[in-house]
């Protein structure tokens, strides 16, 4: 068993193989202890409606949420939308609500909405065949 | 290089030893004859600038550096880098009309292993021990594990203080990450060296791997790592025992 490495070669190759090893404990190092991340969360408005068959809606309660409740909701003529204090629409969604008739007849319905918040927002706005509600959102 | 390529019969002056080759395990030469004179009688060591050194001027022979990649004869015995036949062959290597009349051993290795006192190893030369010269005398002749292991911490040792600096570039845990792998690595090494009789670069291959091993075992059950980050470990770890193990092979001058 020969011995195939010069000794100067050695004392030239260990400090630059020492700063390859000394790099790769930092770079793994930096990926143990990732910065704290505040998440990026969106608040969200919820809020709940009742749509009455021969009645104006109400708005019965708003309340500021993190997460989203996604709930599909059968597009329609009534609209709840989020507006600005000039009216500018931020976000809206359409619905539809059906009373059943008959037997099992529906006069009202409870409809939970879930609206991304946004800093210009000031209102809510639900628009049905029967008439209109607002609410001024407080912050 | 064999002795027989110097029909001259060169002899090396003594070589000056600094603080730097007195602390490590490693400090080759050219292998040949070491000394002021011919003087018909050979000490026999590696080719380590500290024990030729030492072996000349507290003996007054002639010294044969045998190529043992810069170890002391002790450490090279104990690495399995050479054995008494290559001592042997060495000594035969001389040219017939320069052999020597007396070869001085030191005391721990047994000289009947040279085949001294036979009719058919070296003849009429004449096998001495020299204890209080050698600077191995004082070597545990019966613990070469223990050899071993203390090859490998002091060439922990001297890698140490080469790597302290580069690695405390990048910041303390760098360097105490990096400076805890080649003690890991020494430390298998010594334990392992001995058991493991392959070829020197396969050992080399075996032990690193090893280690790769244990560490990716280790982060993957203590740690709560990212496969990247275990992988970016595992492969410094793997570069310092390779670096390392390579080490225990030797330099050449």
């Amino acid at each position: 068993m020969k011995a195939f490495l010069p000794i100067r070669l050695h004392l030239a190759v260990s400090p630059l193989l020492a700063l390859l090893v000394g790099y790769l404990f930092q770079a793994g190092g930096e990926m143990a202890a990732p910065p704290i991340l505040t998440p990026s969360v969106t608040p969200f408005w919820q809020v709940m409606v009742t749509v009455y068959e021969d009645s104006p809606p109400q708005i019965e309660k708003v309340s500021k949420v993190e997460i989203a409740q996604s709930i599909v909701i059968r597009p329609g003529s009534s609209v709840i939308q989020i507006l600005t204090d000039d009216g500018q629409v931020l976000h809206e969604q359409a619905f539809d609500p059906v009373f059943a008739s008959g037997d099992f007849a529906v006069t009202k319905l409870i409809f939970m909405f879930t609206l991304p918040d946004d800093p210009a927002a000031v209102k809510i706005f639900v628009r049905t065949s029967q008439g209109e509600a607002v609410y001024d959102l407080v912050r | 290089m064999t002795l027989s390529d110097n029909p001259a019969l060169f002899i090396f002056p003594i070589p000056a030893v600094n603080f730097w080759q007195r602390i490590q395990p490693l400090a080759p030469l050219e292998p040949g004859l070491y000394g002021d004179f011919w003087q018909g009688a050979l000490a026999i060591s590696g080719n380590n600038a500290v024990e030729v050194a030492t072996l000349a001027q507290r003996s007054n022979l002639t010294v044969l550096a045998l190529d043992t990649g810069g170890f002391s004869l002790a450490d090279a015995l104990a690495l399995r880098k050479i054995s008494p036949a290559t001592i042997q062959q060495a000594i035969f290597s001389l040219p017939a009309e320069s052999r020597p009349s007396q070869v001085y051993l030191p005391s721990w290795l047994d000289a009947q292993i040279l085949g001294a006192g036979s009719d058919s190893s070296l003849g009429e030369i004449q096998i001495l021990p020299l204890a209080e010269s050698h600077p191995g005398s004082l070597r545990a002749e019966n613990n070469e594990l223990f050899s071993v292991l203390k090859v490998a911490l002091r060439l922990v040792l001297v890698q140490s203080a080469l790597w302290a600096l580069p690695l405390l570039v990048f910041g303390w845990q760098s360097l105490s990450w990096g400076l805890a792998s080649l003690l890991l690595a020494g430390v298998v090494s010594g334990l392992l060296w001995r058991l493991l009789s392959f070829s020197h670069f396969f050992r080399v291959g075996l032990i690193s791997s090893l280690l790769a091993i244990l560490m990716v075992s280790g982060l993957l059950l203590l740690a709560d790592l990212s496969t990247l980050e275990i992988a970016l470990r595992t492969l410094a770890v793997l570069l310092a025992s390779l670096w390392l193990t390579l080490m225990m092979n030797g330099l050449k001058p």
